[in-house]
């Protein structure tokens, strides 16, 4: 596994997994403007698309997902020197009210999309997009797309501990930092 | 550890080859401030709808085409501005019509 950075300052970066040509975000963005891929995903998820977003028409779906995929791609694109990454990413688990050691993140263009990109926060401010998927339903769980989700982000948490990217003497500063 | 350690540390493991991302994306804003994807788009759309409906694959659209499983794949994704000759080609190949329908 290897890193892209994403913005040049180093603050977003996306894994690249082994065998793959390029890094994840390359490979989601790639995904949700394809109109072949997106048209099988929604036949295969229908059910998914009728019961939580009330929507009938595959064609609907692929048009919305395409323009929230512009806007996320716009709102990666322009990330200025002087934004706030923590504004975007939000922790994965809505009731997780404390700081996490390599904390599970998610992003998404807009309060109402399906679309969901993964992060784990390495820093204030720093964050490593492992994956990203459409979530139709509540919980991650309950289907195996969004639950390879949460396996790779635990996969590149465990990667970045066990290489020392994020060590224990970086677990020691955290726990003093988060003493004061 | 401050931002920039951590920064030099996952520096360690870059990637040794660019990735394409960003000049995709570029390349994609450009042809959205033309005005052209939102039309590649439709057509693209109209296409995967037809071909899932029909069963058939890239590679068969391909073949029926007379082009390469990689050009499709860019037309399925908007990326190609399709002359008037390729949109003839696209409407033979899937028996459909996108033109017609258009300026009927």
């Amino acid at each position: 596994m290897t890193f892209d950075k994403i913005i040049d300052d180093g603050r977003l970066w996306a894994v690249r997994y082994d065998k793959d040509d390029d890094n994840v975000l390359q490979k989601v963005m790639s995904q949700w403007s394809d109109a072949h891929w997106l048209a099988s995903f929604f036949m295969q998820n229908i059910e998914d698309l009728i019961s939580y977003f009330k929507i009938t028409n595959i064609e609907d779906a692929i048009y919305q997902t395409m323009e929230d995929r512009d806007d996320l791609a716009c709102i990666i694109m322009d990330i200025s020197p002087d934004a706030n990454l923590d504004r975007f990413f939000r922790p994965l688990d809505n009731n997780r009210a404390s700081e996490m050691i390599l904390g599970k993140e998610k992003g998404r263009p807009n309060r109402k999309s399906w679309l969901r990109l993964y992060a784990i926060k390495l820093n204030v401010g720093i964050y490593i997009i492992t994956g990203g998927a459409i979530k139709l339903t509540r919980t991650m769980q309950e289907r195996e797309h969004t639950l390879q989700e949460l396996e790779k982000m635990e996969k590149v948490r465990n990667f970045l501990i066990r290489e020392g990217v994020f060590g224990e003497e970086s677990f020691t500063d955290y726990q003093k930092e988060a003493a004061i | 550890m401050t931002q920039q350690e951590a920064i030099n540390r996952l520096s360690r493991y870059q990637s040794t080859t660019q990735s394409v991302w960003k000049s995709d994306e570029e390349k994609r804003r450009t042809a959205k401030a033309q005005g052209w994807l939102l039309y590649s788009r439709k057509i693209a759309v109209k296409t995967a709808l037809a071909m899932n409906r029909q069963g058939i694959t890239k590679q068969e659209l391909a073949l029926r085409m007379g082009c390469s499983p990689q050009y499709v794949s860019k037309l399925l994704k908007g990326e190609i501005n399709l002359s008037l000759d390729e949109i003839c080609n696209l409407e033979t190949a899937l028996n459909i019509s996108i033109l017609q329908y258009q300026f009927a």
